[in-house]
């Protein structure tokens, strides 16, 4: 058997695993144990729905319902990382939790790409640069949100100078690729 | 085993092995066709024109989208750093190269006229302007045809079928989706494979029964006429003129004169061949098509007259009447399943009213083969109208199967028996007045069925 076809057999079982341990991060286990017996109970639900829930969906996008049952269980892999996000918002874990979940949820985001690891994807190993930019890029926003500043004269100074980062990066990505129309 | 169901409504189709990425890209190719209530994959619809965006995308987007709000809904800057993923990764994969706005596609399929069971081949190819990272297919196979293998190159797309069924098919539908070079917007390119003929499977057959009467054309079966054959029929006294060499030396010492050996003309026999195209059913336990195995036998008893150098034609009725006069050479095999390919559309506009036989379609003292499952009794009105041309006729019963009936159901299983009855009284009916009446197993050689039709040679009606 070639690395390629293993690689991609253990992969779902990979998948499951990251997926699952996101969602549990997400809800910040070490509050849950401390609170009342109902919220370990409902960490082991999630941790259970988040088992099923995400495999890559790796199918052509073809219009098969409009119904919502339907399309949430096609885009089930998208609506577990958006639900984890909000669990984590609403939990709020420790820093060392939040970076957790962020490394986790960029792992299961580039895991459950189709375009990089589907069927029909190239049989090439997937350059490491998008992710090792993402995760710079994260982790530079959770310093930034970390950063003791937001009750002194610099907060301003800090916000001024992470719009004006935010713009002119987005402005060089658009020009540098952009992908419209041949002129 | 779980696996969506063939085209032929036959069965399932076996899930693809996880381990073989051909096969899984096959079953993916084919994801989210639906099947429609004749077991044919129903093409979606026609894909909208222009560039819209990718699931990859919408899915990086919505959890963007959900940070973003859960960020300012909560008040928690950190949960920024996770909205910044989705972001990030979507900044990333923004196209390096422009998108294509003009995509042609060519279309090559090889070969449009095959029997069934062989390997059809699709290629298309692909030119656009611009960059394109992937095409991604996604296949509607027409009916009667199975997607074995799927091959995907930069701007080509290779399809391996196999044609299951004979008739005049397109071989599916390809929408093409070109993906920019990042991933994340797509414009999807209908392309039609066109048409391709796929003949029966000719039944294993190499016995040809003739009638008595023969028309007068040279052929390959000995008639009960005097003639120039090889087979000796007899002797008659030496007139003069004929050839010393066929002096009968034992006859002529016998009898005191010169007697000479008589031999039979070699005849070549009319044969036609009917199909019934009233309806098509399908055996409850093994799921065969009646019209399947008709124009298989057919096709068999065909080849088998064509390669004995006899006449053979074909009449098809139900629907349309399609006919074809008898005639001879090879070639003719082809020429006759063509005329009648197209019979399975006349399954949808079978009408009820009495059928005409084109008095030219059934020539004089032509052997008739009448193929049918027995099941229209409308076939009976065109036995008789056979029968009253005096032409002599064999009914090439094709089994239909009994219709499943539920244990315990008694009604039901008196139904069975009057169905089962009223069948037996058809059969009867059929021989008491002189035709001819085999049954032909499905899988097994004609021969079986036309060897007794060999002791004698078979009379025809009287007008």
């Amino acid at each position: 058997m070639s690395p390629t076809v293993r690689g991609r057999r253990a992969a779902p079982l990979a998948t499951r695993c990251v997926g699952t341990a996101l969602v549990v991060a997400a809800c910040d286990p070490p509050a849950a144990l401390r609170g009342s017996s109902l919220q370990p109970a409902l960490v082991v639900i999630a941790a259970l729905l988040a088992w099923w829930a995400s495999p890559m969906i790796d199918e052509r996008p073809a219009q098969t319902s409009m119904r919502w049952p339907a399309l949430a269980a096609r885009r089930r892999g998208t609506v577990m990382a958006a639900a984890s996000i909000a669990i984590a918002a609403v939990t709020d874990p420790p820093v060392w939790l939040a970076a957790c979940v962020a490394v986790l949820l960029l792992a299961y985001l580039l895991l459950t790409d189709a375009w990089t690891t589907g069927v029909t994807a190239p049989a090439r190993r997937p350059a490491p640069g998008p992710a090792l930019v993402t995760a710079a890029a994260s982790a530079l926003v959770l310093l930034a949100a970390e950063a003791p500043l937001s009750h002194t004269p610099w907060a301003r100074l800090a916000a001024a100078l992470a719009v004006a980062a935010t713009v002119t990066s987005l402005v060089l990505v658009l020009r540098r690729r952009g992908g419209g129309a041949p002129r | 085993m779980t696996g969506r169901p063939s085209p032929d409504g036959s069965g399932t189709r076996p899930a693809p092995d996880p381990a073989d990425p051909r096969a899984r890209a096959v079953e993916r190719a084919l994801g989210g066709r639906q099947v429609g209530r004749d077991g044919v994959y129903q093409a979606p619809p026609e894909p909208t024109h222009g560039w819209r965006v990718s699931e990859r995308a919408l899915g990086w987007s919505t959890v963007a989208a959900v940070g973003l709000a859960a960020a300012l809904l909560s008040g928690h800057a950190w949960v920024l750093a996770l909205a910044a993923i989705p972001l990030t990764l979507l900044a990333v994969s923004l196209p390096l190269g422009a998108r294509p706005q003009h995509v042609e596609t060519t279309v090559e399929v090889a070969p449009r006229r095959c029997f069934e069971g062989e390997t059809v081949t699709a290629r298309i190819t692909v030119a656009h302007d611009g960059s394109v990272g992937r095409l991604d297919p996604g296949i509607t196979p027409g009916p009667g045809m199975r997607v074995d293998a799927l091959a995907v190159g930069r701007a080509r797309i290779e399809l391996r079928l196999t044609a299951e069924r004979w008739g005049r098919w397109t071989p599916g539908t390809v929408d093409i989706d070109l993906y920019d070079t990042g991933g994340l917007a797509r414009r999807t390119v209908r392309v039609d494979l066109g048409e391709v003929e796929v003949f029966p499977l000719p039944t294993a057959a190499g016995l040809t029964p003739i009638p008595v009467r023969l028309p007068t054309r040279l052929g390959e079966h000995a008639s009960p006429q005097r003639g120039e054959g090889i087979e000796v029929i007899g002797v008659h006294p030496y007139v003069r003129g004929e050839r010393q060499r066929r002096i009968n030396w034992p006859a002529t010492t016998r009898r005191g004169s010169l007697q000479l050996h008589q031999f039979a003309a070699e005849r070549a026999a009319d044969t036609v061949v009917m199909l019934d195209v009233f309806g098509d059913i399908r055996d409850p336990v093994t799921g065969l098509s009646s019209l399947d195995e008709t124009f298989r036998a057919a096709a068999g008893l065909a080849r088998a007259y064509l390669s004995t150098h006899d006449r053979i034609g074909v009449v098809s009725i139900g629907g349309a009447t399609r006919w074809l006069q008898p005639g001879s050479g090879d070639a003719y095999f082809y020429r006759i399943v063509q005329s009648v390919l197209e019979v399975r559309k006349d399954l949808a506009r079978r009408g009820t009213g009495r059928v005409r036989l084109p008095p030219r379609a059934l020539p004089e003292g032509a052997l008739i083969y009448v193929v049918t499952p027995l099941a229209d009794q409308r076939i009976l009105d065109v036995l008789h109208q056979v029968r009253a041309g005096a032409n002599p006729m064999v009914v090439v019963e094709i089994p239909s199967g009994d219709p499943e009936v539920e244990p315990g159901d008694v009604t039901a299983e008196m139904a069975l028996r009057l169905w089962r009855a009223n069948r037996d009284a058809i059969r009867f009916a059929l021989a008491e007045r002189g035709i001819a009446v085999i049954a032909h197993q499905p899988g097994q050689t004609l021969d079986l069925a036309l060897a007794p039709l060999l002791r004698t040679r078979i009379h025809g009606g009287s007008r």
